[in-house]
C-alpha cells in the first residue's frame, strides 16, 4: 500500500472517530462526504458504523493485558535497560572545576536503615479530623539524636531554642523544620554528631550548620557534625533524603568546600548543590539522580560522573548503569505527592507502607501488576486503596495497621 | 513525562509522548525511548490483538503474532521515519501473519471454505479493515488517560448507551462511583481536547 493512500485512510479513520466524540466542521464533513461516495462499501462502512460493534472490539481489546505484553516486548528487546548516554568515567576522588553554579542531585540508593533505633510507637500519631481510623497520613515527625545520647521528640518540642551543640544553636522554625545556627566564624573546639530521623509517617526537614536544606523522607535518617570544618563537608543517610547544598568556601578560600553524602556503599561528592537522598533497605539497588549540575557518584568498583537529568545504578561488578528516570516521579515524595509510573505493586505498597506506617500483607501473588498515577500524600489511605481497587486487579484490606493486598476473586474467574 | 495537576481523585495520569509529531514519534521509538514504545505498545497491542483474534479465533495465538511483529518492528525501528510507515508496517504484519497461520492450519487439515475466503478478500476490505483498527486506536488514544476500570465505564455509557444504573449493575459498583467515574473521564477527555473541539455531544450524553 502506498504512503498516499495508507495517509488517508488513517485521516478517514480520525475524521470518523471525530464524529463520534463531536461535531466535525464543514470541510471535515465534505472530505468524508466525498470518500463515502467513492465507493459502496465506504457508505456502509460509515452507516454499519454501529456504536454497538465498535463498544464490543473495544471491550474486547480491554481483555489483553497491555502490561504483561509490555514487560515481554521489552523483554525480548532490551528496550529500557539501555543507558542514554555512556557516562563519563572518573577517578573517585578526583574532582575538578567543572561545577559552575548549583548542581542539584538526586541521589537514590540502598543502604541499611538505622532509624529503629531510635523509633518507638510512643510517638504520637497524628490525630488530627480523622480520629475514626487508625492509619493516618504521615506527618512531620522526627527523632533528634543529640551527642549526649538525649533524643528530642520534635513533633512534640515547641518552637524555639530546643538546644545547643557546640557554637551550633537548635532551633525548631516551625512544625517540620528545625536548622542549626552558628554565628559566622566561630569554632568550637570539638566537632560532634547529631542524627535527625523520621519514623514511617513521618517527615522533617533540615538546615545544617553551612545553611544547606535537607528534607527527609519517611523512615530515614541523616548524621550530620554541628559545625562543618577541614576540607570537606560529610554527612551520612539512610533511606530518602533531598539535599539543597550551599556553596561555601573551602580552605583554600577559593574553591568551593566539598560536600559529601555517604550511604551504604555509595559516596556522592558535590560542590555546592540541591540534592535528593533516597536509601532504602527495601528497593533494590542504588539509585543517584541528578537534576542540575554535576556530581560525581563513587562506589569501591567504580565511579561516574553524572549530567542533568541522569539517574545512576550500581550493578555491581558491572559498574553504574545510567539512565534518564522521570524527575518528577523522583521528586514527587518531596513536593508531597505520590507519582507512579508502571510501578510494580511491591514498589508502591512499600511507598504507601513509609507514609502510612502500614505493615503489607500480601495474600496473593500480585508480581506483574503495574500501577501508574498519582495521589497527594495528604490523601488517605482509603482513598488510596479505593482508587487501586476501582483499577480492577486488586482487592485490599485494612486490618488494624495491617493492609492485606490479593487479587480479585471475580477478576481470577474470569 | 507530565502529570496534570493534583487533588483530582482519579488514578491514572498517564501521559502521552507528542503525538502531533509523528516525525518525533518515529524518531523516539528509533531511539529506544522507553516511554514512546509502551505508549505505542498501550495503544496498539490491545487492537492489533483483537483484529488477530478475529481473524485466527484464537485469542493465545492472537498474542503471541501481536507480540512478535511489535519484537520485528523494533528489529526495523532504524527503518522508520514516521508514524505512518510504523503503523502501516504493523498492520501489514498482522494481516500476513494471520494469513500465513491460517494457511499453514489448512495445509494440515487439508484445503477448506476459510482458504477460499481469505483469497476472496480484495485489497478494498483490506482498507476497510485498517480504517477500522485505526478507528479502535484512535479511540484509545483518546482515552489513554482513563483507568482500565474508566474506560470500561465510558465505552459502555458512551458507546453502548446504558444508563448508570446498567452500569452499575454490569461491573458490581455503585451508582455513585460510576457517576463519579463518568465525571472524571469527561473531564479528562475536556482537558485533552477541548483545544480541538467543543465536546458537545459527548458532554450531553454523559451528564445525562
Amino acid at each position: 500500500m502506498d504512503d498516499e493512500h495508507l495517509q488517508r485512510d488513517l485521516h478517514i479513520a480520525e475524521l470518523l472517530k471525530r464524529s463520534l466524540f463531536d461535531e466535525l466542521s464543514a470541510t471535515e464533513r465534505e472530505t468524508l462526504e466525498a470518500w463515502m461516495n467513492e465507493k459502496e462499501a465506504h457508505r456502509r462502512q460509515f452507516d454499519d458504523l454501529d456504536r454497538d460493534a465498535l463498544a464490543d472490539d473495544l471491550l474486547e481489546a480491554e481483555n489483553y493485558d497491555v502490561e504483561a505484553a509490555t514487560m515481554r516486548i521489552f523483554a525480548a528487546t532490551g528496550i529500557g535497560e539501555k543507558p542514554e548516554e555512556q557516562p563519563s568515567k572518573v577517578s573517585p576522588l578526583y574532582l575538578s572545576t567543572w561545577w559552575k553554579i548549583a548542581a542539584a542531585c538526586l541521589f537514590l540508593a540502598t543502604a541499611g536503615w538505622s532509624w529503629y533505633h531510635f523509633n518507638g510507637r510512643d510517638i504520637s500519631m497524628n490525630e488530627s479530623a480523622n480520629a475514626r481510623s487508625v492509619v493516618v497520613p504521615g506527618g512531620n515527625k522526627a527523632i533528634l539524636l543529640l551527642s549526649d545520647g538525649r533524643k528530642v521528640e520534635l513533633e512534640a518540642a515547641s518552637n524555639g531554642l530546643l538546644s545547643q551543640e557546640g557554637d551550633a544553636r537548635i532551633i525548631k522554625l516551625e512544625d517540620g523544620k528545625l536548622t542549626y545556627q552558628s554565628d559566622n566564624g566561630s569554632r568550637s573546639r570539638k566537632t560532634v554528631y547529631n542524627t535527625l530521623s523520621t519514623p514511617r509517617g513521618g517527615q522533617y526537614q533540615l538546615t545544617l550548620p553551612d545553611g544547606s536544606n535537607v528534607w527527609l523522607n519517611a523512615a530515614s535518617s541523616i548524621t550530620f557534625p554541628n559545625q562543618f570544618d577541614g576540607n570537606e563537608r560529610r554527612v551520612s543517610i539512610t533511606g530518602e533524603a533531598y539535599f539543597e547544598v550551599r556553596s561555601i568556601p573551602g580552605p583554600d578560600g577559593k574553591r568551593t568546600m566539598p560536600f559529601i553524602v555517604e550511604a551504604g556503599n555509595e559516596r556522592i561528592r558535590v560542590l555546592g548543590t540541591q540534592f535528593n537522598i533516597n536509601a532504602y533497605g527495601d528497593e533494590d539497588g542504588i539509585l543517584t539522580t541528578l537534576v542540575e549540575g554535576s556530581v560525581i557518584v563513587g562506589h569501591p568498583l567504580d565511579s561516574v560522573t553524572l549530567k542533568p537529568g541522569q539517574q545512576s545504578k550500581m550493578k555491581g561488578s558491572a559498574g553504574y548503569k545510567v539512565s534518564k528516570p522521570d524527575l518528577e516521579e523522583v521528586l514527587a515524595w518531596k513536593n508531597g505527592k505520590f507519582i507512579f509510573n508502571q510501578a510494580s505493586t511491591k514498589s508502591l505498597m512499600t511507598q504507601l507502607s513509609r507514609w502510612y506506617d502500614v505493615d503489607i500483607d500480601y495474600r496473593d501473588d500480585v508480581a506483574g501488576i503495574y500501577f501508574s498515577g498519582g495521589l497527594s500524600r495528604k490523601d488517605r489511605l482509603e482513598k488510596m486503596m479505593e482508587l487501586l481497587e476501582l483499577d480492577g486487579r486488586l482487592k485490599l484490606e485494612l486490618e488494624g495497621h495491617v493492609l492485606k493486598v490479593m487479587l480479585n476473586e471475580s477478576r481470577k474467574v474470569k | 513525562m507530565r502529570f496534570p495537576k493534583f487533588g483530582c481523585n482519579f488514578w491514572p495520569l498517564m501521559e502521552s509522548p507528542d503525538l502531533n509529531d509523528s516525525t518525533h514519534y518515529a524518531a523516539s521509538l528509533k531511539n529506544d525511548d522507553a516511554e514512546t514504545w509502551r505508549h505505542l505498545i498501550r495503544i496498539q497491542y490491545p487492537v492489533l490483538c483483537r483484529y488477530a483474534e478475529k481473524m485466527l479465533k484464537d485469542p493465545a495465538a492472537a498474542e503471541d503474532l501481536t507480540t512478535e511483529v511489535f519484537v520485528k518492528l523494533w528489529q526495523k525501528r532504524a527503518e522508520f521515519n514516521d508514524l505512518l510507515q510504523i503503523k502501516s508496517y504493523l498492520y501489514t504484519c498482522i494481516r500476513n501473519g494471520c494469513l500465513n497461520l491460517i494457511r499453514g492450519k489448512q495445509r494440515e487439515e487439508s484445503r477448506n471454505q476459510a482458504f477460499a475466503d481469505i483469497h476472496l478478500q480484495t485489497d478494498q476490505h483490506t482498507d476497510l479493515e485498517l480504517i477500522h483498527i485505526e478507528l479502535l486506536a484512535a479511540i484509545r488514544k483518546e482515552l489513554d488517560a482513563f483507568s482500565p476500570r474508566m474506560r470500561e465505564i465510558f465505552i459502555l455509557a458512551y458507546f453502548k448507551r446504558m444508563t448508570n444504573e446498567e452500569i452499575a449493575l454490569k461491573l458490581n459498583l455503585s451508582n455513585q462511583t460510576v457517576r463519579n467515574q463518568k465525571a472524571l473521564g469527561l473531564s479528562l477527555l475536556r482537558k485533552k481536547l477541548k483545544p480541538k473541539y467543543p465536546l458537545r455531544h459527548i458532554s450531553m450524553l454523559l451528564l445525562a
